[in-house]
């Protein structure tokens, strides 16, 4: 078992120490009122970016993009980062999953 | 006796005797796993899945299977498997504690990793067993590639001392969400003290999708249809996963 132990980790550390050193550019955006605000974030293309998203209402919500490939639930005053790109130029939809009627957003790439 | 048709008979043989007797039937309906939990999520899955070999009997396979995600890095599942080959009656076979955890803040960093780590009691007279292994996965721009190891090791009472090493492998090319294709990958390589001595390999076409429902349930499958790469491979299996995502 240890040999496969040894191996196990090995691949994990080979997956480890390819990671990026560096932060990428952080974009604030904040849940209020079950909207995302701004609804639309400039953000620059060819370049990973870290979103960070804040949530100011009382009740969870989850972040959700089919376009960005990202999932990920925010509890109730909670904050989350949420790494995408790069990405190419265009617009990438976004919405609260919880929320979905109102919390609707894009991500615009330029 | 040097013939074709009897050293395939033998080659047969053989091969058959690679074949566990408890556990590895349930491996037809195997999934791609990858690093990503939602927290708070419930989900209930069925999959199954079909190996047709030309040496051995040929398997099937389902899973029945309720999860939870505990955390955003922690995802928590019981597991019932039931399996049967071909000239022998279907049974429950295997009771599960299988276990996702996220290790990397998914796109942070240049590939995203995690651990399975799965616990299997087997109703049969024979061990349990436990296995576990990295989860990987990259994205290039519009194509997800996901891949898994998992290292194999009976435990309790006759138990082997083999550990036997296997892996999934997923692209996934994103497009509608409801409707997405890609290629899916399965395979064993032997034990870890002989890595690709008792080898064999299938691949083929899948197809992945999501169906939103009213509320914020979702129904998710993937289905792949894989062809033996080598001799020692089934012939061709069938796979499917169809999950019911509710929070």
């Amino acid at each position: 078992m240890s040999k496969s132990v040894a191996l196990f980790a090995l691949l994990v550390m080979s997956a480890a120490s390819s990671v990026s050193a560096t932060e990428p550019p952080e974009f604030r955006l904040v849940i209020r009122d079950h909207r995302f605000v701004p609804a639309e974030l400039k953000v620059p293309a060819n370049t990973k970016i870290k979103l960070v998203v804040v949530n100011q209402d009382a009740t969870p919500e989850e972040f959700e993009s089919h376009e960005l490939n990202r999932e990920k639930v925010v509890t109730g005053r909670g904050t989350i980062p949420v790494y995408v790109g790069p990405l190419k130029p265009g617009r990438y939809p976004f919405f609260g999953e919880f929320h979905a009627e109102t919390a609707q957003g894009a991500l615009i790439a330029q | 006796m040097n013939t074709p048709t009897s050293r395939r008979i033998v080659r047969a043989l053989l091969l058959s005797c690679l074949i566990p007797a408890s556990s590895a039937f349930a491996g037809a309906a195997d999934p791609v796993y990858t690093p990503t939990v939602e927290q708070g999520e419930t989900e209930f899955e069925f999959r199954g899945g079909y190996r047709d070999y030309d040496y051995a009997p040929n398997e099937h396979a389902f899973v029945f299977d309720v999860g939870y995600g505990v955390t955003n890095r922690w995802r928590t599942e019981a597991v019932l498997e039931y399996a049967a080959e071909d000239g022998e009656p279907g049974k429950l076979e295997a009771l599960e504690w299988e276990n996702v955890i996220v290790l990397t803040e998914p796109g942070k960093h240049w590939m995203d990793v995690g651990v399975l780590a799965e616990y299997e009691h087997s109703f049969a007279s024979g061990p349990d067993e436990v296995k576990i292994g990295p989860l990987f996965q990259k994205e290039f721009a519009s194509v997800i590639a996901n891949l898994n190891f998992r290292f194999k090791r009976e435990v309790g009472s006759g138990s082997s001392n083999d550990t036997e090493l296997d892996y999934r492998w997923q692209l996934r090319w994103r497009g509608n969400e409801a409707l997405e294709w890609g290629v899916q990958g399965f395979g064993e390589l032997g034990t870890v003290d002989d890595v690709g001595g008792e080898d064999w390999h299938s691949a083929g076409p899948a197809l992945f999708g999501v169906k939103r429902l009213a509320g914020r349930d979702k129904v998710r499958y993937n289905a792949a249809l894989l062809a033996g790469l080598n001799d020692a491979a089934p012939e061709a299996g069938l796979r499917f996963q169809v999950e019911y995502e509710m929070y």
